[in-house]
């Protein structure tokens, strides 16, 4: 018996173990780990999810936090525990295109996954502190290309945020020379973007919702193909002619590799009617999100690799290599 | 006004107040159980509130923070066994105290100061909340340098005789802090290839480490050597004596509750050591503190509770947290679809002065439930020690254990535990190491971030009138320690047979 | 003895800050008006050093008090054995087992009484800590 045979009999032996078990999925709580600490972004975004979830399948889908390491432990968890459907992952831009790109993790994002459907995709935000002199993102591009724009300054949450990869891209692309200042997180870098000591911040559209309504900055662009329902008073990038620069974060479910097919399916069915749901729409409007999900399992399999690749490329820049 | 009757009229509704009073008893029971501070008492009730209104829900976890700082300092004064850099603070002189068989009045201290703290906290954030968040946000990276440094200067006489011994601890504590990945440039400090590195030390398993094993290590071998607790009403009743001594220190304290707690990027832990800073240092006999001081535990525990309180004005009304426990809340608040920020306060009204008040009658509740208990409290000292140290240990491995659900954090606090008995037996004191580990990395981050914004001109620091006068007065405040040495000697000759209790700072 | 202790101390502290201070130099020592990661770690093991030489030097006051191998042992072996068996054998096993070996520290030896009084105690921790708390341990196996 040659090893190749060797392996493949115990995956199928595996596979069935994993289908007779599986024949009437879910038979008990499903617990989705969210890799990072209670309160986050994610956490927010998996929890309301999850009660949807528990609704369609019948059974309760628990939340557990699993931090630490930029989401990477509670991914590699994911990534080795047994793919029967009961221990799945809200993964996110950082734990499968970012910080695989940045860093040795103990998981490959797309071998060692099975996706489901994305939750929420989310776009990149351009913002600026009210007394700089743009109202238009052509605007801000004529002055942070001038020699002004050298004492400008734009704030992340932290290296290899969506922020400051961002806030590096638009360098790139209008010629700037915006100095980078980071935090250790979106909130925080809020108060020195309200009081003008950073003068831009891009990010995603939460972290800015409720300072936009009481114009403690002001909205100058979306990073996407078109304009977001929440704020469609402001136009997109490409509208403004900063082609190229489309960005943003995605928070979807997924499952250890090989996941078995019925499962799959199953819980692809609960998350297509995610944005249905009057309840998780009203809340992620709330959180200036909208739920997105995936067409089919594939597709969510294709975007995230799609991600993987740009972000690879991306990030391919001496700014972000210390 | 009208503000005030909205507030207590949202917070008196029935399901408020339970929801209120379920918080702070399930707050305070929590945070008694060693390492399981605010923050993860926080984080494991965050859940249950999803099903509730919002209002109902936020008072409740509000309930559960402010109970479970309460319940953490009373682990600290009998245990020594801190969940926070305050709760630290309180085993300073709450455990000598516990020690010497006033347990109860420690508590009670604690109890009152706590209350008079809150209670200020609380007018503060009624009345202030506007100038207060003006204020805030004109806090830059210059200013709140020259703040975490002055506090530094400040309590950099806090520990043992030995002034080498201090500076050791302090500088080994900011080493540890440095550990993870660094914010801005990315890369790995001293994590040794380990993914739970990644993120930096948890405060927790250190400050257990350090402070709860380490005392119970030199603790068995004389029996948990502590005098008897009495557990009758007349003995927890501060004395005459007591109650003259911590009325000012507590008023001060409030004060600095009121001026660090609203700064997000201070907060409680530097309030409360300013404070203990200051106690010690206008104090006739600074070397006492350390073995027992009513004001050092007065003083302290009403500036955490006054900034626990106006922790929440840029919490609630800029959506910018000042403590990893308030990024909890902000995400607590936006999970039930409130999204924190300068709109709040108008879109929300009730909400928020429904919260406010419910602050105080939580603080009320504390106050009611938490004397009775504390004869309950003592009494559990009274169990044998032998019986007593082994739920403890495992107490604490439970808590950091729950950190992460991993057990590195437990081999974590193995390793500080070993490092503080080896390093207390040879008369070192824990508490500069934590000082350090709290403070370095607020100066870091503000030193670099104002590096960047002055694009490399050191004067960025003094470029404010408040950075430049609060520099002159660390630079004051150093002189003055420097010329110390020689007033110090001379009183020390003086006192050369008081004996340093185990170096306890 | 005394004097052994302390210089053991010293020295030991002398050698880690050293080692800490050669590992910050590899870290980034930033360009521009970025302050890289290196020279904050750099200085603060650099200290480390200083301090610990001028302890070395200086004479001190001040009593070491002397080692008590058995509470030390038996504390960490404590912490030790619940560390192995908490994820393998479960949370009320780890409790008794952490329990039991941290009791060796002192000088009673009433096994029977202590072991049950461990015992309820370990299911008290599992009420609380397990159904109450959540913590995703079970109360027996891994």
């Amino acid at each position: 018996m040659t090893m190749k045979s060797l392996t493949l009999g115990i995956a199928v032996g595996a596979v069935l173990t994993a289908t007779s078990a599986l024949a009437d999925y879910p038979e008990r709580a499903v617990t989705i780990i969210v890799p990072f600490s209670a309160g986050g972004n994610t956490d927010s975004i998996a929890r309301i999810a999850a009660e949807h979830l528990s609704d369609e399948l019948g059974r309760p889908v628990v939340v557990e936090n699993r931090g630490g390491g930029g989401g990477t432990i509670g991914s590699a968890m994911v990534a080795k525990a047994d793919a029967d459907g009961y221990t799945l992952l809200f993964g996110t831009t950082g734990t499968h295109n970012v910080n695989p790109r940045l860093r040795e993790v103990d998981y490959d994002p797309i071998a060692d996954f099975t996706p489901i459907s994305a939750g929420v995709v989310s776009s990149v935000l351009i913002v600026a502190n009210p007394e700089v002199q743009a109202d238009t993102l052509a605007d801000l591009m004529t002055l942070t290309a001038s020699d002004a724009g050298a004492a400008m300054n734009f704030s992340s949450g932290g290296v290899g945020t969506v922020a400051h990869v961002a806030g590096e891209l638009y360098n790139q692309k209008t010629g700037s020379h915006l100095l980078h200042i980071p935090y250790g997180g979106a909130g925080e870098a809020m108060n020195d973007l309200v009081a003008g000591r950073v003068q831009l911040n891009m990010n995603n559209v939460p972290a800015f919702l409720s300072h936009i309504e009481s114009g403690a900055v002001k909205p100058l662009a979306i990073a996407a193909e078109k304009r977001s329902k929440l704020l469609p008073d402001v136009p997109t990038t490409a509208e403004q002619g900063l082609n190229g620069f489309v960005m943003g974060s995605w928070y979807g479910l997924m499952g250890p590799k090989g996941l078995p097919e019925n499962v799959v399916q199953i819980l692809f069915d609960a998350m297509a009617t995610l944005d249905e749901d009057a309840t998780v729409v009203e809340r992620y409007k709330a959180l200036g999100l909208e739920a997105a999900p995936s067409e089919s399992p594939a597709a969510f399999a294709d975007f995230i690799a799609a991600g993987y690749v740009w972000w690879g490329e991306t990030l391919d820049n001496p700014v972000f290599k210390e | 006004m009208e503000n005030i009757i909205l507030g207590l009229s949202t917070a008196l509704l029935p399901m408020n107040l339970l929801a209120c009073l379920g918080g702070v008893i399930l707050g305070t029971a929590i945070g008694v159980i060693p390492g399981i501070g605010a923050m993860a008492a926080i984080a494991l009730i965050l859940p249950l509130t999803f099903s509730l209104d919002p209002t109902t829900g936020i008072v409740m976890l509000a309930g559960v923070y402010y109970g479970a700082e309460y319940g953490g300092s009373t682990a600290s004064i009998l245990l020594n066994l801190p969940g926070t850099p305050s709760n630290a603070i309180t085993c300073l002189d709450g455990y000598p105290m516990a020690q010497q068989g006033r347990a109860g009045v420690a508590l009670f201290i604690t109890t009152i100061a706590s209350f008079v703290g809150g209670s200020i906290g609380i007018v503060v954030l009624t009345l202030l909340t506007p100038v207060i968040v003006d204020v805030a946000v004109a806090f830059g990276p210059a200013e709140y340098f020259a703040l975490i440094l002055l506090c530094f200067v400040a309590v950099s006489a806090i520990g043992a005789l030995d002034v080498r011994k201090n500076i050791a601890m302090i500088l080994i504590g900011g080493l540890v802090s440095t550990v993870g990945i660094d914010l801005y440039d990315g890369s790995y400090r001293y994590t040794f290839g380990r993914d739970e590195l990644i993120d930096g030390l948890s405060l927790v398993p250190v400050a257990m480490g350090l402070f709860g094993l380490s005392e119970i290590i030199l603790s068995v071998r004389n029996g948990g050597t502590r005098a008897k607790q009495s557990i009758t009403l007349r003995s927890m009743l501060p004395t005459r004596e007591d109650w003259r001594r911590m009325g000012l220190p507590m008023l001060r304290g409030a004060g600095f509750g009121c001026i660090f707690g609203p700064l997000p990027g201070t907060g409680p832990s530097v309030a409360a050591l300013t404070s203990y800073a200051t106690e010690r240092r206008v104090s006739k006999e600074p070397h006492e503190f350390g073995q027992g001081r009513v004001e050092g535990i007065a003083g302290p525990e009403a500036s955490n509770n006054a900034a626990v309180q106006t922790a929440f004005i840029p919490t609630l009304s800029l959506g910018i947290p000042g403590t990893p426990t308030m990024a909890i809340m902000i995400g607590a608040l936006m999970i039930h679809g409130v999204v924190p920020g300068p709109m709040l306060v108008q879109n929300e009204p009730a909400l928020f002065w429904g919260l406010v008040m419910s602050f105080w009658i939580g603080n009320l509740l504390l106050l009611v439930l938490n004397i009775p208990l504390i004869s309950v409290w003592v009494a559990l000292l009274n169990i044998p020690y032998r019986l007593l140290y082994p739920s403890i240990i495992v107490l604490i491995c439970i808590g950091s254990y729950s950190i992460s659900n991993s057990t590195f954090d437990v081999g974590l606090m193995l390793g500080f535990g070993v490092l503080g008995y080896v390093l207390r037996r040879q008369g070192f004191a824990p508490a500069p190491l934590l000082i350090g580990f709290v403070l370095t990395p607020m100066l870091e981050e503000n030193l670099r971030r104002g590096w960047l914004m002055g694009r490399g001109d050191p004067l960025y620091f003094a470029s404010s009138p408040m950075a430049a006068i609060v520099l002159l007065m660390c630079f004051a405040l150093g002189g003055l320690a420097l010329a110390g040495p020689a007033l110090r000697r001379r009183r020390a000759r003086r006192l050369n047979d008081i004996p340093n209790p185990g170096g306890h700072a | 003895m005394n004097r052994m202790a302390r210089y053991a101390t010293w020295i030991t502290l002398a050698l880690l800050g050293a080692a800490a201070f050669i590992m910050a130099l590899r870290f980034g020592w930033g360009r521009g008006p970025q302050i890289g990661s290196a020279p904050l770690p750099a200085a603060l093991s650099a200290g480390v050093v200083i301090v610990s030489v001028l302890g070395l030097l200086v004479p001190e006051r001040g009593e070491v008090l002397p080692p008590d191998w058995r509470p030390f042992g038996a504390v960490v072996g404590g912490v030790v054995i619940f560390i192995l068996s908490v994820e393998a054998l479960g949370l009320v096993p780890a409790t008794v087992l952490c329990m039991a070996v941290a009791y060796l520290g002192q000088s009673e030896r009433r096994y029977a009484g202590f072991l049950t009084y461990a015992v309820c105690f370990a299911a008290g921790v599992w009420v609380v800590f397990t159904q109450g708390l959540g913590l995703p341990v079970p109360a027996f196996g891994g």
